[in-house]
């Protein structure tokens, strides 16, 4: 399997979160044309659905992007070695329920596309793993403070 | 709680925390976090080094209070 150095393999996690903000604010320009597209292809839509379609998939692109942010400055946090923090466990809450978020988004607009419910479950279970995850930093976080504070 | 009560077996020896972080051979911050009561934990070692240090018993330096 491909293993990546430690340093490059931080470096590279920074930059895939700075693309993905990049394409999340070109989404933000074409998403009405992806929106229309996506209406255009079903047979039947719901009358006056359009705009509730564009409003839930600009609200998904803003959490998602927010969440984006928030891994950004964890990444940032983990370089400078501050990754055993109460800053760190709360960025790492804040990912998780954006995940949540985005689940129940999607799950709102599994009523136009059914296949969202699909999108809606895989957030939702992230949101989940990232839960365990920030148990498991808290957990982190207090034996390092019992190390750190061993004499 | 166990608290600590290093600063007044230092005073009663007259010694400085420099010269009892040079002695026990821990540094002057561990010495700090040991004396103003902010550590968690305390190896043997640091323990016997402080009674050699101070010429003193364990119980002298550690204290046992009801109140957390």
């Amino acid at each position: 399997m491909l293993k990546i150095p430690k340093r490059y393999s931080l470096r590279l996690s920074l930059v895939i979160s700075a693309v993905f903000f990049a394409l999340c604010i070109l989404g933000a320009i074409f998403l009405p044309h992806i929106t229309n597209t996506l209406i255009s292809l079903k047979e039947r839509f719901p009358e006056g659905g359009a705009s509730a379609v564009l409003a839930l998939a600009y609200a998904i692109l803003a959490v998602a992007a927010a969440a984006d942010v928030l891994v950004f400055v964890l990444l940032l946090r983990v370089r400078k070695r501050l990754v055993f923090t109460d800053g760190s466990i709360a960025l790492v809450r804040g990912i998780s329920w954006c995940c949540i978020l985005l689940g129940a988004l999607f799950g709102v607009l599994g009523y136009y596309f059914l296949v969202s419910f699909t999108l809606a479950f895989a957030a939702v279970f992230l949101g989940i793993c990232l839960r365990v995850v920030k148990n498991v930093l808290e957990e982190g976080a207090e034996i390092k403070s019992e190390n750190d504070l061993t004499v | 709680m166990i608290r600590i009560n290093l600063d007044v077996m230092m005073a009663k020896r007259r010694m400085s925390l420099n010269e009892l972080s040079d002695k026990v051979g821990i540094t002057l911050a561990n010495l700090s976090i040991l004396k103003n009561n902010k550590a968690k934990a305390i190896r043997f070692s640091t323990l016997d080094a402080i009674c050699r240090a101070l010429d003193c018993r364990v119980e002298d330096i550690l204290e046992y209070t009801e109140e957390d």
